[in-house]
Protein backbone atom coordinates (compact mmCIF):
# COMPACT_ATOMS: atom_id res chain seq x y z
CA UNK A 1 0.00 0.00 0.00
CA UNK A 2 1.75 3.67 -0.98
CA UNK A 3 2.74 5.31 1.71
CA UNK A 4 1.52 8.97 1.90
CA UNK A 5 3.34 12.20 1.85
CA UNK A 6 2.68 15.16 4.42
CA UNK A 7 -0.69 16.54 3.37
CA UNK A 8 -1.73 20.45 4.34
CA UNK A 9 -3.38 20.65 8.25
CA UNK A 10 -6.37 22.02 5.86
CA UNK A 11 -8.24 19.68 4.11
CA UNK A 12 -8.20 20.78 -0.04
CA UNK A 13 -12.10 21.69 -1.45
CA UNK A 14 -12.78 19.52 -4.07
CA UNK A 15 -15.07 21.71 -6.52
CA UNK A 16 -18.29 20.66 -5.87
CA UNK A 17 -18.83 18.87 -9.50
CA UNK A 18 -21.33 16.04 -8.71
CA UNK A 19 -20.16 14.76 -12.16
CA UNK A 20 -16.65 14.74 -11.75
CA UNK A 21 -17.84 12.19 -8.84
CA UNK A 22 -20.11 10.30 -10.93
CA UNK A 23 -17.78 10.08 -14.03
CA UNK A 24 -15.95 7.24 -13.91
CA UNK A 25 -14.62 7.59 -17.11
CA UNK A 26 -11.98 10.34 -15.76
CA UNK A 27 -10.50 7.59 -13.27
CA UNK A 28 -8.50 4.33 -14.76
CA UNK A 29 -10.40 1.08 -14.34
CA UNK A 30 -8.73 -1.20 -12.05
CA UNK A 31 -7.16 -4.47 -13.66
CA UNK A 32 -8.07 -7.72 -11.46
CA UNK A 33 -5.95 -10.16 -12.70
CA UNK A 34 -4.39 -10.28 -9.64
CA UNK A 35 -7.64 -10.33 -7.85
CA UNK A 36 -8.74 -13.42 -9.78
CA UNK A 37 -5.60 -14.48 -8.48
CA UNK A 38 -6.48 -14.56 -5.03
CA UNK A 39 -10.11 -15.42 -5.41
CA UNK A 40 -9.19 -18.98 -6.84
CA UNK A 41 -7.14 -19.31 -3.70
CA UNK A 42 -10.21 -18.69 -1.26
CA UNK A 43 -12.48 -21.83 -2.05
CA UNK A 44 -15.51 -22.88 -4.14
CA UNK A 45 -16.74 -19.39 -4.25
CA UNK A 46 -14.30 -17.71 -5.79
CA UNK A 47 -15.90 -17.52 -9.12
CA UNK A 48 -18.82 -16.06 -7.63
CA UNK A 49 -16.77 -13.75 -5.47
CA UNK A 50 -15.00 -12.25 -8.58
CA UNK A 51 -17.95 -12.32 -10.92
CA UNK A 52 -19.45 -9.79 -7.85
CA UNK A 53 -16.17 -7.97 -7.84
CA UNK A 54 -16.02 -7.28 -11.57
CA UNK A 55 -20.00 -6.54 -12.23
CA UNK A 56 -20.07 -4.25 -8.62
CA UNK A 57 -16.74 -2.01 -9.02
CA UNK A 58 -18.52 0.98 -10.80
CA UNK A 59 -20.57 1.20 -7.58
CA UNK A 60 -17.99 0.82 -5.22
CA UNK A 61 -15.88 3.08 -6.80
CA UNK A 62 -18.38 5.85 -7.05
CA UNK A 63 -19.52 5.42 -3.67
CA UNK A 64 -15.80 5.28 -2.50
CA UNK A 65 -15.10 8.72 -4.44
CA UNK A 66 -18.47 10.49 -3.12
CA UNK A 67 -18.07 9.26 0.26
CA UNK A 68 -14.58 10.82 0.46
CA UNK A 69 -14.59 13.63 -1.94
CA UNK A 70 -13.29 16.00 0.69
CA UNK A 71 -9.56 13.84 0.98
CA UNK A 72 -8.27 13.77 -2.01
CA UNK A 73 -5.49 11.89 -0.83
CA UNK A 74 -8.12 8.86 -0.62
CA UNK A 75 -9.91 9.56 -3.84
CA UNK A 76 -6.16 9.70 -6.16
CA UNK A 77 -5.75 6.10 -4.67
CA UNK A 78 -9.07 4.74 -5.90
CA UNK A 79 -7.88 2.40 -7.88
CA UNK A 80 -5.74 0.99 -5.18
CA UNK A 81 -7.71 1.28 -2.34
CA UNK A 82 -10.84 -1.21 -4.31
CA UNK A 83 -7.98 -3.41 -5.34
CA UNK A 84 -7.10 -3.80 -1.66
CA UNK A 85 -10.33 -4.16 -0.58
CA UNK A 86 -11.04 -6.89 -2.80
CA UNK A 87 -7.96 -9.24 -1.84
CA UNK A 88 -7.86 -8.07 1.74
CA UNK A 89 -12.05 -8.43 2.66
CA UNK A 90 -14.15 -9.68 -0.37
CA UNK A 91 -11.48 -12.62 -1.12
CA UNK A 92 -10.59 -13.40 2.30
CA UNK A 93 -11.76 -16.24 4.43
CA UNK A 94 -14.78 -15.87 6.18
CA UNK A 95 -15.96 -12.38 4.79
CA UNK A 96 -18.95 -13.42 2.91
CA UNK A 97 -20.37 -14.89 6.42
CA UNK A 98 -19.98 -11.90 8.33
CA UNK A 99 -22.71 -10.33 5.93
CA UNK A 100 -25.77 -10.94 8.08
CA UNK A 101 -29.52 -10.90 6.66
CA UNK A 102 -31.08 -9.67 9.16
CA UNK A 103 -29.31 -6.55 9.87
CA UNK A 104 -29.47 -5.36 6.29
CA UNK A 105 -28.88 -5.40 2.74
CA UNK A 106 -25.62 -6.65 1.11
CA UNK A 107 -25.09 -4.34 -1.15
CA UNK A 108 -24.81 -1.94 2.38
CA UNK A 109 -23.05 -4.12 4.32
CA UNK A 110 -20.64 -4.39 1.08
CA UNK A 111 -20.83 -0.50 1.58
CA UNK A 112 -20.10 -0.18 4.56
CA UNK A 113 -17.37 -2.51 4.49
CA UNK A 114 -15.43 -0.85 2.20
CA UNK A 115 -15.73 2.77 4.06
CA UNK A 116 -14.39 1.38 6.92
CA UNK A 117 -11.77 -0.35 5.26
CA UNK A 118 -10.71 3.28 3.90
CA UNK A 119 -10.79 4.98 7.10
CA UNK A 120 -8.89 1.76 8.92
CA UNK A 121 -6.38 2.59 6.27
CA UNK A 122 -6.51 6.42 5.83
CA UNK A 123 -5.54 5.87 10.03
CA UNK A 124 -2.83 3.36 9.15
CA UNK A 125 -1.40 6.37 6.56
CA UNK A 126 -1.70 8.79 9.62
CA UNK A 127 -4.25 10.81 7.04
CA UNK A 128 -5.45 13.77 9.02
CA UNK A 129 -9.01 13.36 10.04
CA UNK A 130 -10.44 16.35 10.59
CA UNK A 131 -14.12 16.97 12.62
CA UNK A 132 -16.95 18.29 10.90
CA UNK A 133 -17.05 21.17 13.18
CA UNK A 134 -13.68 22.44 11.73
CA UNK A 135 -15.05 21.42 8.32
CA UNK A 136 -17.78 24.20 8.56
CA UNK A 137 -15.28 26.85 10.24
CA UNK A 138 -13.35 26.76 7.56
CA UNK A 139 -16.22 26.90 5.15
CA UNK A 140 -15.62 23.40 4.17
CA UNK A 141 -19.01 21.61 3.44
CA UNK A 142 -19.10 18.07 4.12
CA UNK A 143 -20.58 15.36 1.90
CA UNK A 144 -24.03 15.34 1.80
CA UNK A 145 -24.90 12.14 3.45
CA UNK A 146 -27.92 11.22 0.68
CA UNK A 147 -25.43 12.36 -2.62
CA UNK A 148 -22.89 9.27 -2.04
CA UNK A 149 -25.68 6.84 -1.11
CA UNK A 150 -27.94 7.90 -4.23
CA UNK A 151 -25.18 7.43 -6.43
CA UNK A 152 -24.33 4.16 -5.08
CA UNK A 153 -27.44 2.67 -5.27
CA UNK A 154 -28.72 4.18 -8.79
CA UNK A 155 -24.67 2.74 -9.51
CA UNK A 156 -25.84 -0.76 -8.16
CA UNK A 157 -28.85 -1.11 -9.73
CA UNK A 158 -27.44 -0.30 -13.07
CA UNK A 159 -24.83 -2.84 -12.56
CA UNK A 160 -27.65 -4.93 -11.70
CA UNK A 161 -29.19 -4.49 -14.84
CA UNK A 162 -26.37 -4.53 -16.93
CA UNK A 163 -25.39 -7.65 -16.35
CA UNK A 164 -29.12 -9.14 -16.44
CA UNK A 165 -29.31 -7.38 -20.00
CA UNK A 166 -26.35 -8.99 -21.03
CA UNK A 167 -27.12 -12.56 -19.39
CA UNK A 168 -30.44 -12.32 -21.69
CA UNK A 169 -28.84 -11.19 -25.18
CA UNK A 170 -26.28 -14.09 -24.37
CA UNK A 171 -28.95 -16.67 -23.65
CA UNK A 172 -30.64 -15.70 -26.87
CA UNK A 173 -27.98 -15.49 -29.00
CA UNK A 174 -26.26 -18.74 -27.80
CA UNK A 175 -26.01 -21.04 -31.10
CA UNK A 176 -26.37 -23.83 -29.14
CA UNK A 177 -29.92 -23.74 -28.01
CA UNK A 178 -32.18 -25.62 -29.94
CA UNK A 179 -34.78 -22.64 -30.68
CA UNK A 180 -34.04 -21.16 -33.70
CA UNK A 181 -36.48 -18.23 -32.92
CA UNK A 182 -34.63 -17.31 -29.76
CA UNK A 183 -32.48 -14.83 -30.76
CA UNK A 184 -35.45 -12.89 -32.31
CA UNK A 185 -37.06 -13.01 -28.62
CA UNK A 186 -34.02 -10.48 -27.92
CA UNK A 187 -35.08 -8.41 -30.55
CA UNK A 188 -38.57 -8.17 -30.12
CA UNK A 189 -37.70 -6.93 -26.39
CA UNK A 190 -34.88 -4.98 -27.85
CA UNK A 191 -37.44 -3.04 -30.11
CA UNK A 192 -40.88 -3.18 -28.05
CA UNK A 193 -39.23 -2.31 -24.74
CA UNK A 194 -35.84 -1.22 -24.08
CA UNK A 195 -35.35 1.39 -26.71
CA UNK A 196 -38.38 2.88 -26.06
CA UNK A 197 -37.24 3.11 -22.76
CA UNK A 198 -33.22 4.15 -22.68
CA UNK A 199 -33.46 5.51 -25.81
CA UNK A 200 -36.44 7.26 -26.40
CA UNK A 201 -37.70 5.62 -29.68
CA UNK A 202 -40.96 5.26 -30.60
CA UNK A 203 -42.22 1.39 -30.25
CA UNK A 204 -41.69 -0.34 -33.67
CA UNK A 205 -45.00 -0.76 -35.13
CA UNK A 206 -46.65 -4.03 -34.81
CA UNK A 207 -46.76 -4.54 -38.90
CA UNK A 208 -42.76 -3.49 -39.08
CA UNK A 209 -42.58 -6.38 -36.37
CA UNK A 210 -44.11 -9.10 -38.65
CA UNK A 211 -42.05 -7.92 -41.39
CA UNK A 212 -38.58 -8.09 -39.87
CA UNK A 213 -38.81 -10.71 -37.52
CA UNK A 214 -40.89 -12.92 -40.00
CA UNK A 215 -43.82 -13.70 -37.26
CA UNK A 216 -46.31 -16.16 -38.32
CA UNK A 217 -49.23 -14.74 -36.53
CA UNK A 218 -49.75 -12.33 -33.59
CA UNK A 219 -49.92 -15.35 -31.52
CA UNK A 220 -46.56 -16.08 -32.36
CA UNK A 221 -45.72 -12.29 -31.03
CA UNK A 222 -47.30 -12.49 -28.06
CA UNK A 223 -45.83 -15.21 -27.18
CA UNK A 224 -42.72 -14.12 -28.10
CA UNK A 225 -42.70 -11.11 -25.74
CA UNK A 226 -44.37 -13.05 -22.98
CA UNK A 227 -41.44 -15.22 -23.06
CA UNK A 228 -38.87 -12.18 -23.55
CA UNK A 229 -40.42 -11.02 -20.13
CA UNK A 230 -40.15 -14.03 -18.44
CA UNK A 231 -36.54 -14.28 -18.89
CA UNK A 232 -35.87 -10.89 -18.12
CA UNK A 233 -37.28 -11.21 -14.93
CA UNK A 234 -35.40 -15.16 -14.26
CA UNK A 235 -32.16 -13.16 -15.23
CA UNK A 236 -33.41 -10.69 -12.82
CA UNK A 237 -33.57 -12.61 -10.51
CA UNK A 238 -30.72 -14.84 -10.85
CA UNK A 239 -28.17 -12.07 -10.73
CA UNK A 240 -29.35 -10.58 -7.68
CA UNK A 241 -29.26 -13.80 -6.04
CA UNK A 242 -25.86 -14.53 -7.00
CA UNK A 243 -24.75 -11.52 -4.24
CA UNK A 244 -27.88 -12.17 -1.91
CA UNK A 245 -27.44 -15.79 -1.74
CA UNK A 246 -30.72 -17.23 -2.13
CA UNK A 247 -34.19 -16.68 -4.41
CA UNK A 248 -36.11 -15.78 -1.26
CA UNK A 249 -33.32 -12.54 -0.49
CA UNK A 250 -33.35 -12.24 -3.76
CA UNK A 251 -37.16 -11.55 -4.00
CA UNK A 252 -36.98 -9.32 -1.29
CA UNK A 253 -33.34 -7.08 -2.44
CA UNK A 254 -35.40 -6.53 -6.05
CA UNK A 255 -38.63 -5.41 -3.85
CA UNK A 256 -36.21 -2.74 -1.97
CA UNK A 257 -33.99 -1.62 -5.57
CA UNK A 258 -37.51 -0.96 -6.79
CA UNK A 259 -38.47 0.87 -4.00
CA UNK A 260 -35.36 2.65 -3.63
CA UNK A 261 -34.74 3.53 -7.27
CA UNK A 262 -38.63 4.60 -7.57
CA UNK A 263 -37.69 7.54 -4.91
CA UNK A 264 -34.74 8.47 -6.56
CA UNK A 265 -36.70 9.00 -9.29
CA UNK A 266 -39.19 11.35 -7.76
CA UNK A 267 -36.26 13.16 -6.49
CA UNK A 268 -35.49 14.21 -9.47
CA UNK B 1 -15.01 -5.22 -29.50
CA UNK B 2 -18.64 -4.62 -29.92
CA UNK B 3 -20.25 -3.02 -27.05
CA UNK B 4 -23.03 -5.17 -25.77
CA UNK B 5 -26.89 -3.48 -25.35
CA UNK B 6 -26.52 -3.31 -21.55
CA UNK B 7 -23.12 -1.79 -21.20
CA UNK B 8 -23.87 1.22 -24.13
CA UNK B 9 -26.99 2.39 -22.69
CA UNK B 10 -27.43 0.97 -19.33
CA UNK B 11 -24.94 3.13 -17.40
CA UNK B 12 -26.68 6.21 -19.04
CA UNK B 13 -30.01 5.52 -17.64
CA UNK B 14 -32.37 7.78 -15.36
CA UNK B 15 -33.78 6.40 -12.19
CA UNK B 16 -37.10 6.74 -13.68
CA UNK B 17 -36.11 4.69 -17.18
CA UNK B 18 -34.68 2.31 -14.59
CA UNK B 19 -37.90 1.76 -12.45
CA UNK B 20 -39.95 1.13 -15.73
CA UNK B 21 -37.74 -1.48 -16.50
CA UNK B 22 -37.65 -3.06 -12.69
CA UNK B 23 -41.63 -2.63 -12.99
CA UNK B 24 -41.82 -4.82 -16.35
CA UNK B 25 -45.26 -7.01 -15.43
CA UNK B 26 -45.32 -9.97 -17.90
CA UNK B 27 -49.18 -9.91 -17.12
CA UNK B 28 -49.64 -6.18 -18.40
CA UNK B 29 -50.61 -5.70 -21.66
CA UNK B 30 -48.81 -4.31 -24.25
CA UNK B 31 -50.15 -0.67 -25.59
CA UNK B 32 -50.57 -1.32 -28.98
CA UNK B 33 -51.98 2.16 -30.78
CA UNK B 34 -54.89 2.12 -32.72
CA UNK B 35 -53.56 1.21 -36.25
CA UNK B 36 -51.68 -1.75 -35.05
CA UNK B 37 -54.92 -3.48 -34.38
CA UNK B 38 -56.24 -3.03 -37.62
CA UNK B 39 -52.63 -4.92 -38.79
CA UNK B 40 -53.14 -7.56 -36.12
CA UNK B 41 -56.34 -7.81 -37.59
CA UNK B 42 -54.62 -8.32 -41.00
CA UNK B 43 -51.68 -10.48 -39.83
CA UNK B 44 -54.23 -12.45 -38.35
CA UNK B 45 -56.69 -13.59 -41.52
CA UNK B 46 -53.44 -13.82 -43.31
CA UNK B 47 -51.77 -16.42 -40.72
CA UNK B 48 -51.30 -20.32 -41.15
CA UNK B 49 -54.26 -21.75 -40.32
CA UNK B 50 -51.97 -25.19 -39.37
CA UNK B 51 -49.32 -23.28 -37.30
CA UNK B 52 -51.86 -21.67 -34.99
CA UNK B 53 -54.54 -24.36 -34.77
CA UNK B 54 -52.01 -27.23 -34.29
CA UNK B 55 -51.51 -25.72 -30.62
CA UNK B 56 -54.60 -26.53 -29.35
CA UNK B 57 -54.98 -29.59 -27.44
CA UNK B 58 -57.68 -32.07 -28.84
CA UNK B 59 -57.74 -36.09 -27.61
CA UNK B 60 -57.23 -38.93 -30.07
CA UNK B 61 -61.03 -39.53 -31.46
CA UNK B 62 -60.96 -35.74 -32.28
CA UNK B 63 -57.33 -35.54 -33.64
CA UNK B 64 -58.34 -38.25 -36.43
CA UNK B 65 -61.08 -36.05 -37.70
CA UNK B 66 -59.15 -32.98 -37.13
CA UNK B 67 -56.39 -34.18 -39.24
CA UNK B 68 -58.39 -35.47 -42.29
CA UNK B 69 -60.29 -31.82 -42.14
CA UNK B 70 -56.29 -30.42 -42.41
CA UNK B 71 -55.47 -32.66 -45.28
CA UNK B 72 -58.82 -31.35 -47.08
CA UNK B 73 -58.20 -27.66 -46.62
CA UNK B 74 -54.64 -27.93 -47.87
CA UNK B 75 -56.25 -29.80 -51.17
CA UNK B 76 -59.10 -27.37 -51.02
CA UNK B 77 -56.42 -24.29 -51.19
CA UNK B 78 -57.32 -23.45 -47.63
CA UNK B 79 -54.13 -22.12 -45.92
CA UNK B 80 -55.00 -19.08 -44.02
CA UNK B 81 -57.82 -18.01 -42.05
CA UNK B 82 -58.96 -15.48 -44.69
CA UNK B 83 -59.11 -18.85 -46.95
CA UNK B 84 -60.97 -20.76 -44.43
CA UNK B 85 -63.35 -18.06 -43.62
CA UNK B 86 -64.00 -17.15 -47.25
CA UNK B 87 -64.57 -20.61 -48.74
CA UNK B 88 -68.07 -21.69 -49.76
CA UNK B 89 -67.25 -25.00 -47.91
CA UNK B 90 -65.20 -24.60 -45.23
CA UNK B 91 -64.53 -27.65 -42.85
CA UNK B 92 -66.88 -27.28 -40.07
CA UNK B 93 -63.83 -29.17 -37.98
CA UNK B 94 -61.99 -26.28 -38.02
CA UNK B 95 -64.23 -23.67 -37.81
CA UNK B 96 -64.71 -25.69 -34.79
CA UNK B 97 -61.26 -25.65 -33.73
CA UNK B 98 -60.61 -22.23 -34.90
CA UNK B 99 -63.27 -21.04 -32.43
CA UNK B 100 -61.73 -22.82 -29.42
CA UNK B 101 -58.15 -21.88 -30.59
CA UNK B 102 -59.65 -18.17 -30.02
CA UNK B 103 -61.95 -18.52 -27.10
CA UNK B 104 -58.32 -19.99 -25.68
CA UNK B 105 -56.64 -16.90 -26.79
CA UNK B 106 -59.59 -14.83 -25.25
CA UNK B 107 -59.11 -16.37 -21.33
CA UNK B 108 -55.35 -15.92 -21.89
CA UNK B 109 -55.36 -12.00 -22.51
CA UNK B 110 -55.62 -9.35 -20.70
CA UNK B 111 -59.12 -8.01 -20.51
CA UNK B 112 -59.02 -4.83 -23.50
CA UNK B 113 -55.45 -5.73 -24.37
CA UNK B 114 -55.50 -5.49 -28.48
CA UNK B 115 -54.74 -9.56 -28.16
CA UNK B 116 -57.74 -9.78 -26.52
CA UNK B 117 -59.70 -7.99 -29.21
CA UNK B 118 -58.42 -9.62 -31.87
CA UNK B 119 -58.95 -13.29 -30.62
CA UNK B 120 -62.81 -12.49 -29.75
CA UNK B 121 -62.94 -11.29 -33.32
CA UNK B 122 -61.99 -14.15 -34.78
CA UNK B 123 -63.86 -16.39 -32.02
CA UNK B 124 -66.96 -14.47 -33.52
CA UNK B 125 -66.01 -14.74 -37.22
CA UNK B 126 -65.49 -18.75 -36.42
CA UNK B 127 -69.05 -18.64 -35.27
CA UNK B 128 -70.34 -16.44 -37.85
CA UNK B 129 -68.88 -18.54 -40.97
CA UNK B 130 -70.36 -21.76 -39.46
CA UNK B 131 -73.62 -20.67 -39.52
CA UNK B 132 -73.56 -18.58 -42.68
CA UNK B 133 -71.58 -21.30 -45.01
CA UNK B 134 -72.36 -24.60 -42.90
CA UNK B 135 -75.93 -23.27 -41.27
CA UNK B 136 -74.18 -25.03 -38.47
CA UNK B 137 -74.27 -23.11 -34.99
CA UNK B 138 -71.33 -24.08 -32.80
CA UNK B 139 -71.84 -22.01 -30.47
CA UNK B 140 -74.00 -21.99 -27.34
CA UNK B 141 -74.91 -17.79 -27.30
CA UNK B 142 -78.41 -17.36 -28.20
CA UNK B 143 -79.91 -15.73 -31.27
CA UNK B 144 -79.43 -11.76 -29.56
CA UNK B 145 -76.60 -12.35 -27.79
CA UNK B 146 -74.85 -13.17 -31.43
CA UNK B 147 -76.17 -10.21 -32.62
CA UNK B 148 -75.50 -8.25 -30.29
CA UNK B 149 -71.82 -9.02 -30.61
CA UNK B 150 -71.95 -8.82 -34.10
CA UNK B 151 -73.60 -5.13 -33.89
CA UNK B 152 -71.13 -4.94 -31.08
CA UNK B 153 -67.76 -5.74 -34.07
CA UNK B 154 -69.15 -3.96 -36.71
CA UNK B 155 -68.85 -0.47 -34.23
CA UNK B 156 -65.08 -0.94 -34.16
CA UNK B 157 -63.13 1.62 -35.68
CA UNK B 158 -60.39 -1.53 -35.90
CA UNK B 159 -62.66 -3.80 -37.81
CA UNK B 160 -62.36 -1.86 -41.23
CA UNK B 161 -61.41 -5.10 -43.73
CA UNK B 162 -64.55 -5.96 -46.55
CA UNK B 163 -64.08 -9.21 -45.96
CA UNK B 164 -64.70 -9.05 -42.59
CA UNK B 165 -68.24 -6.95 -42.60
CA UNK B 166 -69.29 -8.73 -45.11
CA UNK B 167 -69.20 -11.97 -43.24
CA UNK B 168 -70.43 -10.39 -40.18
CA UNK B 169 -73.16 -8.66 -42.35
CA UNK B 170 -74.11 -11.67 -43.94
CA UNK B 171 -74.63 -13.32 -40.49
CA UNK B 172 -76.41 -10.10 -39.03
CA UNK B 173 -79.11 -10.06 -41.65
CA UNK B 174 -79.44 -13.95 -41.21
CA UNK B 175 -80.12 -13.62 -37.90
CA UNK B 176 -82.57 -10.34 -37.95
CA UNK B 177 -84.51 -12.76 -40.74
CA UNK B 178 -85.11 -15.48 -37.70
Amino acid sequence: MPRFKNIPSQAVRVPPNASAVSDVSLWPITVWSDVSVAGREVGKDAERLNALILNYQKPLRIFLLGQFRAFPEITKNADELLQGFATDKILSEGWLKKANRQKGRFRNFLRTSLKNYVLDWSKKARLPTIPLGELEDQGIEPVAPETPSNDFDLSWTQSVLAETLEKMENDCKAPSRDQPRRSQIWELFRLRLLDPIFKQTKPVPYGKLVEGLGLKSPSEGTNMLLTAKRMFKRHLNDTIAEYEGSEKAAESELVALAERISQLAEQA
Amino acid sequence: MKKSYASEVVFLSTPEQISQLLHLDEKKPEPWREEELRDMVRHQMSASLEFDLSSVHVNEPESKIISKSFIFAAQSEMRTFDDLFRNPNPPVELLRLSQRFFKQKVKESPKDSAEHKCSYLFYLLSIVVARIRCNINICRLTDEEQLHAINSMMKRFWVVDDRIRELLGDCQKRISKL
